[in-house]
């Protein structure tokens, strides 16, 4: 007799609730469905791939040690990219590497043509993210793409919302210096 | 600005946020590998160890200045001998020389040996008072001068030349105390019966039963957090907070020495305060845990009678556990905590108790406290939000009175 085998697509849910139990195969599923994702949030943290790659670590053994408190209410990418970032903040404090600077004049002039920018491909911005300080690629990475607000950096860091804001201004600006390399255009006036 | 500055953000945000890279063939062998192996606990924080040495020298304060350690009475400070503040009799009567001493006898127990010797080396002898008293019955007393019987360089006379010499018996008995008195004193039984050896005395009482009490404590409140904001790292101070709590109780003394005591605390403000520089000014934030508390202990009670008011003052040495149910937690949003505050607390938690309190029996059934307590509770945290291995584990330390009354 012909055996099929019937090949279906397990939910993320499904595989969650089979992780509660331990279940190193669903735990492995899991895995390759985040990690690449993951792996990207932990490169704009990290001040290397291979710290990005423990950060990763870490935090995929966080979530599955404490996968039982995820609680299907929202979605569990935003849950494990949650972790990884705390993950990377945890790292990033026990580095210590913050460094104090100068505050940077906020650039009046910012704004770029959109078509210009969608030149730069995913690699290049990372690239460019890669290229700040410790202390810049973490407080631009919270603000900017995590959303976090000063005040809450303060905290997260152990810095003042002062040295926070002065980070930030400064990452704005070196990023803003490559973009316009990178691309070959330049800002221009808010009123043009 | 903000929304200038914004443009660059969206750039980067909407550019990397769903950058992907395929990490390495072997990292989940790695992840794997850590899964099978049990989580290694954190190291107790620089704080945690302070705390812990703090109390240390508290106890070890206190255990000092216990009665243990204290002269059997005012005899031993009449004389010139006041060294004789043990309650090791050999080691008392060595220390004596020529002076007449004093055995409180009582009933049953060890062979003590009693030695002495006059300082120009001749055997004489010495002065005993033997008493056998206990708080329900009537005292029995001698007085009488024992001679000592030479035994190599030193003079010996056991328990049992006191007491056939005294009671007439074979029974062992127990030689609790010693004091060396004014041989001129003109009521050397009455000197000596103002002076008794109060350990014997408070071993006498009958101290059983259940009692009830009511107490409160005000308390030095932390949460001690290894890695995170209340680690100290400028520039986020802890800072201190205190918190005060109420309890009832019932407790149940099996003998004079060692008792039991459950409580059940209420609305007890616990957490902690910190500061850090928000907006360029200096704020204090306050995160507030409120528990109900049941701690169960374990008293060891050395106690004595007190001259001043000839009722027994006790030292109780506590050990025991508390279990904690977290009513109300609240502490400064931010964008951590996405979670509900209460969820970020483990709402049940188990301390360790330790503490030191004195009894002082004011009438016979009533009986006021006073002392102070620590506790230092398991892990906390839930680890929702942040999702990270610092533990957190409440801390407390403060003083503690109440009154509670004896049911017998």
């Amino acid at each position: 007799m012909k055996r099929f085998r019937l090949t279906t697509t397990v939910s993320d849910d499904d595989l969650i609730r089979q992780c509660t139990k331990g279940d190193r195969i669903a735990q492995k599923q899991l895995y390759d469905r985040f990690a690449s994702r993951m792996l990207g949030v932990c490169l704009r943290y990290a001040q290397d791939y291979q710290s990005a790659e423990d950060i990763l670590q870490e935090g995929f053994i966080k979530a599955f040690r404490h996968i039982e408190r995820f609680r299907f209410e929202g979605s569990f990418e935003g849950w494990l990219r949650r972790i990884m970032v705390n993950t990377a903040i945890e790292a990033h404090r026990r580095k210590n590497n913050m460094y104090p600077i100068l505050d940077v004049e906020q650039q009046e002039v910012e704004f770029y043509d959109e078509d210009a920018l969608d030149k730069l491909a995913a690699e290049d911005l990372m690239a460019m993210i890669n290229t700040l300080s410790p202390g810049y690629k973490t407080v631009f990475s919270l603000y900017a793409i995590e959303g976090f607000s000063h005040k809450e950096i303060a905290e997260q860091l152990n810095i003042s919302e002062g040295t926070s804001k002065s980070q930030l201004a400064r990452a704005r600006y070196i990023l803003m210096e490559m973009v316009e390399q990178r691309t070959g255009i330049t800002r221009k006036a808010s009123g043009e | 600005m903000e929304n200038k500055n914004h443009h660059i953000d969206e750039l980067f945000k909407r550019g990397t946020e769903h950058y992907a890279v395929r990490p390495s063939k072997d990292l989940w062998d790695r992840i794997s590998a850590d899964l099978d192996a049990t989580p290694v606990k954190k190291r107790f924080s620089a704080l945690t160890m302070r705390y812990a040495a703090a109390m240390l020298v508290f106890i070890g304060f206190f255990i000092t200045q216990s009665p243990v350690s204290q002269s059997f009475g005012p005899m031993a400070q009449n004389t010139a001998e006041s060294t004789i503040s043990t309650n090791t009799p050999v080691d008392a009567l060595s220390t004596v020389q020529s002076l007449p001493v004093a055995a409180f006898v009582t009933s049953p127990s060890v062979t003590p040996k009693l030695n002495t010797r006059e300082p120009d080396g001749s055997s004489e002898g010495i002065m005993v008072l033997a008493a056998q008293q206990s708080i329900n019955t009537p005292a029995q007393e001698e007085y009488i001068y024992l001679p000592m019987v030479p035994e190599d360089e030193a003079f010996v006379a056991s328990n049992m030349d006191i007491y056939s010499q005294l009671f007439d018996t074979d029974d062992p008995v127990e030689v609790m105390g010693f004091e060396a008195f004014d041989e001129d004193a003109e009521d050397l039984v009455g000197a000596f019966k103002s002076a008794p050896t109060f350990k014997a005395q408070y071993r006498e009482l009958d101290m059983r039963g259940f009692y009830l009490g009511v107490a409160g404590s005000y308390n030095q409140v932390s949460v001690l957090e290894y890695g995170n904001q209340f680690q100290g790292t400028r520039p986020i101070q802890p800072s201190l907070k205190f918190g005060s709590s109420r309890s009832i109780g019932v407790g149940y003394n099996f003998n004079n020495s060692f008792g039991v005591e459950a409580e059940y605390v209420y609305n007890a403000q616990q957490g902690q305060n910190y500061v850090m520089s928000e907006d360029d000014e200096i704020v204090q934030k306050t995160l507030s845990l409120t528990y109900d508390l049941i701690p169960v202990v374990a008293k060891l009670k050395v106690g004595r009678i007190s001259q001043l008011t000839n009722q027994p003052v006790v030292m109780n040495y506590i050990a025991g556990v508390q279990y904690g149910m977290l009513r109300d937690a609240r502490l400064p949003q931010d964008k951590r905590y996405e979670e509900t505050t209460e969820d970020l607390f483990k709402h049940n938690d188990v301390s360790m108790v330790l503490g030191l309190e004195y009894d002082i029996h004011v009438q016979d059934n009533i009986i006021i406290s006073a002392g102070a307590r620590g506790t230092f509770s398991n892990d906390i945290s839930t680890h929702l939000e942040p999702l990270d291995n610092y533990a957190k584990r409440n801390f407390t330390f403060g003083l503690r009175a109440g009154v509670s009354y004896l049911l017998r």
